[in-house]
């Protein structure tokens, strides 16, 4: 077995973001780190957010730093990865791509001890930088410019110190002097006083190390001690903006330092009702500064954001001041941008772009305590406004493939979040739109159209005036205003009709309808064209200032606006065939007149013909659809960047000293809607109107129809079938998503006021108004919030309804009874019905979210709350919530069927003041609850106690079969207890899931992989006949076969394990068992060994692995989740000619596009065990982002061209998955 | 110089250069330690296992992290007080 690993879904968790001009021009931009990817992200004037770059590095990402040289424009960025080198990147804005300016090797590969790369810190003048391992290993680097403006980097100067443990670094502003960089450090080495208590005597320290630039090497220069709950030091602005040195975060307070300088602590204000016991910690922070001020703003682990400001007169500080800012949800990182915004990439839960309304100058009012600060929190925000947010997964607990309600293609649910941002989360495979408006119409259109208010120049974004609607006999005219009204004096002809309608020139506008031409100036003067006798106009296409029509007949006539601005005829041509469709192609960039028309009849071929004077109406080129009929036909130019032609030297040069933007030539495609469904696209040469690189696509059971639209800025092509496609560039790359919207009669692009760049469409008789915001989301989310953390569900085998179980320790004590919780919850549901986004977390409008963010302090170690949900997975409803009492934690659920019963019960197995390391409990139980009222209800049956916690629940021939520790269990239902009826305990830790087929179990250990157990009915006997050969930290596994299990890990790796064909006859042939349950194999372990299949290294902790096929009567594939929030996928090969070709393509680019963080991608695959007979589609895909010339040098090798790879790349992922 | 003896000399720069390296004489203690910190580091190193830890926990992972960071320093307590242990057997 071969398999293709794709990511569907790109991790959303953000561990750290920085922010800088990382293209060198005034914009700024946001890097995110996804902890294996790099995103780079843009944000305009409203506070939108659109990703430019998402790149996947093949390594693990532990930090990142921008970086600036000394009066330069342009931000580098510093990566520390698990590479044991530190790698300079620079963002390439005409590629659209980070180019690897420097590589540095220190050290070996992996998150290792004393190998840096854990902090970075820079010299804030920009000379130096300091990378350092959490134990020992820092080492200093200087950059320079060369005498060509090139970065240059030095060799590394050592700061190493051993035994210590390194906590917090930054770079220290000391204007020009010496750079210093800071650490706060702790020194653990024995020093013989063994006496004491350790703890005690140990010394958290702040240590400034100067790199002597003259000398060249690095110093400790200064020590002092700080308090022993340091965690964080910051760079204070110095030289001429501010007094230089640190600001130290410790819990409960924040203090300043300096060489030379006494401490200036200050009190951290505290929320009301935080348990004052606890340490109150920082846990992110950012600074902004301006000219004349600066100012800090941190945030505290229970959300509060504070604004910290200095009162210093030149190097001597008085006071450290800190107030109350806002509240936001936990951030992993914050930072402050630089024109009024701040960027919060949460830990769980969606990230928010704010807007700084103000700075919050006016103090609030701080009450005075048992000598401490205290603040009452907002339940809004006062000084931040959310502008917007990128939706999260993070992280994602349990995650099922299923057409619970019926649909053509399965759904996705997933448990996401945690605690106060748990949520079950629906996904669909399609872009997310936000619907604007809709209105009735007085009939079924058969057209709909938008004009501008000037024509003057296609290109700008204008908003529009008119949507023109078409019906039988018929046309109406909106005018677009606040309102949109019925207009009668546009000069378009009403009562008729109306087959095209487009701007046309200057100013005018063109209605073509089955008469003829009406050429309405902006004078309203209107110049008509009238077919000729008997015939008419059936079909017609036109550009700025051309015009073809098919008359009746199968005559095509063409026109042209002249110099005067009138249409004149300038070539007829009898084509003897009745036209099925016909499209113009748009004007070139720089040209008055198209040479293209694409043609085609009711049997035949598409035909490309030239408009060129010289060969006017005559075929340049021809494509065959093997005579199914052809519904529509469009011509696009997108800026997509073609395989194996070099643009980027003609791009650089149009483009030497203007503003450094993406910008990527676009190519002419050719799209054919078929009736059959099915979508054909081919590149016209925009020389020769040759067709090449033909892709075909299924899209819908209906004929495919084409629209054009607008997607930021550029074209874009709705493309009609039963579901409704969107082709559209993004990122450089041709995207064909599906939308998640009905299915659309007639569309057109929309702009106004209101709204800059929409669609508009029609279905049926209803007008719709939508706009695509987020681009790039692959999946249209539905979010519905749950009470807590979730761990699981299942389904109900009868009813459909899902049952969920959340669990949470530590949680925050609200004190809310039940019947009030489910008031909350059914006004939480009424609002996601609504609304299909997710951004509830952020609503701080509604009520109950207020409510929902109130912080309680924290119940502690072992204190739990856990919930059983019933949800109807069509209305969301949830139908029954049951709390369990006494401090119970629940593990598992199943739902399952004893022996002479019909009933369907459901088992959760619980455990009674568990803490979980070291674990801890007083109790543990197996609770059987019966369904009530069609399944709507709960009723516990009775408790069953055991002895060892139960991780895994499953249904086995009429029993339970329940892991109880490291001992598997049969149960039948007795009258007061669950009867134990089999066992045995030869799974060596605990049992964390069972999976079954047949008379076989398999069991996921929770440090020892997989274990084949064999039950045999006839003795009542349980044994283990098979396990695996290495240790694995099973999360998840899934049964592929009788024989095959998938699994994943904690580590993230991702396996696929076979019981061997000689020892699978074996087990079903031997009658008693005595023969396998005598047997032992070596080292207390089975006595067969399973084959390892398949291997690979995510680079993410792995939850959930399951096989699934995500289109209705598509392929089946593994699919898995991770904790980051990325969904993936292992797609099995069905040919030996794919494997070889996608396993030398995968050798190829790793050759010849080596990791961009230094990382070797065949080791990191391979990083805890050797990858095996994966191919990475990652990497593959990576091809598209290549240059020309080693995209054609890799083509050559796999003897193909460039286009050829790419189609076959797009092939896989558009057959096998989506 | 004994050939025995630089080997030693290269054994004990090869210790100062990698720390966590065993020895021949590594005590029980030692050897828990640098296993404990090894894992440690490990943890704070690969992002997914902080968050991992700071959800079972239901904390925040920057206070996650300090946890680890601050256990790293004396992760399996006070070493064992070998001399005073001797004296009392003695």
């Amino acid at each position: 077995m071969y398999l293709y690993n794709l990511t569907l879904q790109r991790p959303t968790a953000v561990f750290q973001s920085i922010s800088g001009n990382f293209s060198g021009t005034k914009v700024v931009e946001i890097l995110l780190n996804h902890g294996r990817a790099l995103e780079l992200l843009r944000y305009d004037e409203d506070g939108k957010i659109e990703s430019i770059l998402y790149t996947e590095v093949f390594g693990i990402i532990r930090s990142i730093i921008p970086f600036r040289l000394t009066s330069g424009t342009k931000d580098y960025i510093i990566v520390g990865s698990d590479s044991g080198r530190v790698v300079i990147l620079e963002y390439n804005p005409l590629k659209n791509q980070f180019d690897k300016v420097h590589q540095e090797t220190f050290g070996r590969t992996g998150c290792r001890r004393i190998i840096p790369g854990q902090y970075l810190a820079v010299d804030p003048k920009g000379r130096a930088f300091m990378i350092g391992a959490i134990e020992k290993q820092k080492l200093v680097y200087i950059l320079n410019r060369d005498s060509t403006a090139k970065l240059t980097i030095s060799s590394p100067l050592e700061a190493h110190k051993a035994h210590t443990i390194v906590f917090s670094m930054c770079g220290v502003d000391v204007g020009f002097e010496n750079p210093i960089f800071a650490t706060i450090s702790v020194d653990y080495s024995d020093d013989g006083d063994l006496d004491d208590v350790q703890e005690q005597h140990k010394k958290k320290m702040l240590t400034f190390y100067e790199l002597d630039l003259g000398l060249n090497n690095v110093v400790r220069k200064w020590s002092d001690e700080v308090d022993y709950s340091a965690n964080i030091v910051m760079t204070v602005p110095g030289g001429t903006e501010g007094p230089g040195g640190v600001l130290i975060c410790s819990e409960n307070y924040i203090a300043y330092k300096n060489q030379g300088h006494p401490e200036k602590r200050a009190q951290i204000p505290r929320r009301m009702g935080t348990d004052p016991d606890k340490g109150l910690m920082i846990i992110s922070h950012s600074s902004h500064k301006q000219k004349g001020m600066f100012f800090f703003l941190v945030q505290s682990e229970v959300g509060d954001l504070y604004k910290i400001t200095l009162d210093y007169q030149g190097e001597i500080v008085n006071q450290v001041v800190i107030s109350y800012f806002d509240t936001i949800p936990v951030a992993n990182c914050i930072t402050v941008l630089k024109n009024g915004f701040l960027f919060a990439a949460s830990e769980f839960g969606n990230h928010g772009l704010y807007f700084f309304k103000g700075l919050g100058d006016n103090e609030d009012t701080l009450i005075e305590a048992e000598g401490q600060q205290w603040f009452e929190e907002r339940g809004e925000l006062k000084h931040l406004e959310l502008t917007s947010s990128i939706g999260s997964l993070v992280p994602v607990l349990d995650y099922k493939v299923l057409d619970l309600v019926q649909e053509e293609n399965p759904q996705m649910y997933a448990l996401c979040g945690t605690s106060k941002n748990s949520s079950l989360k629906v996904l669909r495979y399609g872009l997310p739109v936000n619907q604007m408006a809709e209105t009735p119409l007085p009939g079924v259109p058969s057209g709909i159209w938008t004009l501008p208010k000037t024509n003057l120049s296609p290109d700008e974004q204008q908003s529009d005036k008119f949507i023109i609607v078409s019906f039988v006999g018929t046309t109406s005219v909106l005018r677009i205003g606040d309102n949109i009204e019925e207009d009668h004096d546009s000069g378009i002809l009403e009562t008729t009709t109306t087959l095209l309608i487009r701007p046309l020139g200057q100013d005018a506008i063109l209605q073509v309808y089955s008469n003829g031409i009406r050429h309405i100036k902006a004078d309203k003067r209107i110049n008509e064209w009238r077919a000729p006798g008997r015939k008419s106009v059936l079909h017609a296409t036109s550009n700025q200032t051309q015009v073809v029509l098919a008359l009746s007949g199968g005559e095509l006539i063409y026109f042209e606006l002249d110099q005067a601005g009138n249409l004149s005829e300038v070539m007829k041509k009898d084509m003897r065939r009745d036209i099925s469709c016909i499209e113009i192609s748009p004007i070139p960039k720089g040209r008055i007149l198209s040479r293209f028309l694409a043609v085609s009849d009711w049997e035949g071929p598409v035909r490309v013909l030239s408009l060129d004077r010289d060969n006017c109406l005559s075929q340049v080129s021809m494509f065959d659809t093997d005579k199914v009929q052809i519904e529509s036909l469009s011509i696009v130019d997108m800026p997509i960047q073609e395989a194996g032609v070099d643009n980027t030297r003609q791009n650089a040069q149009q483009h030497r000293g203007a503003a450094a933007t993406l910008n990527i030539p676009s190519t002419l495609f050719l799209f054919i809607g078929l009736k059959n469904g099915v979508l054909k696209r081919a590149i016209i040469d925009s020389l020769t109107g040759e067709l090449s690189d033909v892709r075909t696509r299924f899209l819908g059971r209906k004929p495919v129809r084409f629209f054009r639209i607008k997607v930021k800025g550029n074209n874009a092509l709705l493309a009609l079938s039963s579901r409704v496609w969107l082709n559209y560039s993004y990122q450089g790359k041709l995207e064909m998503t599906p939308l998640s919207i009905e299915p659309l009669d007639n569309a057109s692009s929309f702009s106004s006021d209101q709204c800059s760049e929409g669609v508009v469409a029609t279905v049926q008789n209803n007008l719709k108004i939508f706009t695509l915001d987020k681009l790039g989301e692959n999946f249209n989310q539905i979010s519905v919030p749950l009470q807590c953390s979730p761990k699981r569900f299942i389904i109900h085998p009868q009813t459909n309804y899902m049952v969920v179980l959340e669990s949470e320790t530590n949680y925050n004590t609200e004190d809310l009874n039940l019947t009030e919780l489910n008031r909350k919850l059914a006004a939480d549901n009424g609002n996601s019905n609504n609304d299909d986004q997710d951004d509830m977390e952020f609503d701080e409008k509604t009520n109950n979210k207020k409510n929902k963010k109130i912080y309680k302090p924290k119940a502690g170690k072992g204190m739990w709350r856990s919930f059983i949900r019933i949800m109807d997975p069509v209305s969301y409803q949830t139908l029954d919530l049951i709390q369990l009492d006494d401090n119970e934690a629940a593990f598992n659920l199943t739902t399952c069927t004893f022996a002479n019963d019909t009933d369907i019960y459901l088992a959760v197995s619980a455990g009674v003041d568990v803490e979980l390391n070291p674990k801890k409990f007083t109790a543990s139980t197996i609770n059987l609850y019966k369904f009530t009222d069609n399944g709507t209800k709960l009723q516990l049956v009775y408790k069953t106690e055991i002895e060892d916690i139960c991780y895994a629940l499953t249904a086995f021939q009429n029993r339970l079969a329940a892991g109880v520790g490291k001992s598997l269990r049969l149960f039948e239902m007795g009258k007061k207890k669950l009867l134990r009826k089999c066992e045995t305990k030869s799974i060596p830790c605990t049992i964390v899931n069972i999976h079954t087929m047949g008379d076989r179990l398999v069991v996921g250990d929770i440090q020892e992989s997989i274990h084949f157990v064999k039950y045999k009915r006839s003795e009542n006997m349980l044994y283990v006949f098979a396990d695996d050969t290495v240790p694995r930290y099973i999360t998840s596994s899934t049964i592929l076969d009788y024989d095959t299990v998938a699994g994943c890990d904690k580590f993230g790796n991702v396996f696929v394990v076979r019981l061997p064909q000689n020892v699978s006859e074996e087990v079903e042939e031997d009658p008693t068992g005595s023969k396998l349950r005598f047997e032992t194999g070596l080292l207390n372990g089975a006595p067969h060994k399973l084959e390892h299949i398949a291997q690979f290294y995510v680079g993410d902790m792995v939850n959930t692995i399951t096989k699934a096929s995500l289109t209705y009567g598509g392929p089946e594939v593994l699919l898995y989740t991770t904790l980051t929030g990325a969904i993936g996928a292992l797609v099995p090969f069905t040919s030996r000619e794919d494997v070889d070709f996608f396993s030398t393509l995968e050798m190829q680019l790793r050759a010849e596009h080596p990791p961009l963080c230094g990382r070797d991608h065949l080791a990191y695959r391979s990083y805890y065990f050797p990858v095996k007979n994966v191919i990475d589609g990652d990497l593959c895909e990576q091809y598209l982002s290549l240059d020309p010339i080693k995209q054609r040098a890799i083509a050559e090798e796999l003897s193909r061209s460039p286009a050829e790879v790419l189609k076959k790349l797009e092939d896989l992922r558009s057959q096998k998955l989506l | 110089m004994s050939e025995r003896e630089s080997l030693n000399s290269q054994l004990e720069h090869l210790q100062l250069r990698h720390v966590g390296t065993g020895h021949a004489d590594i005590t029980k203690y030692e050897w828990l330690t640098n296993q404990h910190r090894d894992t440690l580091s490990s943890y704070i190193g690969h992002p997914t296992f902080l968050s991992m830890i700071s959800i079972t926990e239901n904390e925040s992972m920057g206070r996650v992290r300090y946890n680890l960071l601050q256990r790293m320093v004396n992760p399996c307590g006070p070493p064992p007080k070998v001399k005073d242990d001797m004296q009392l057997d003695d």
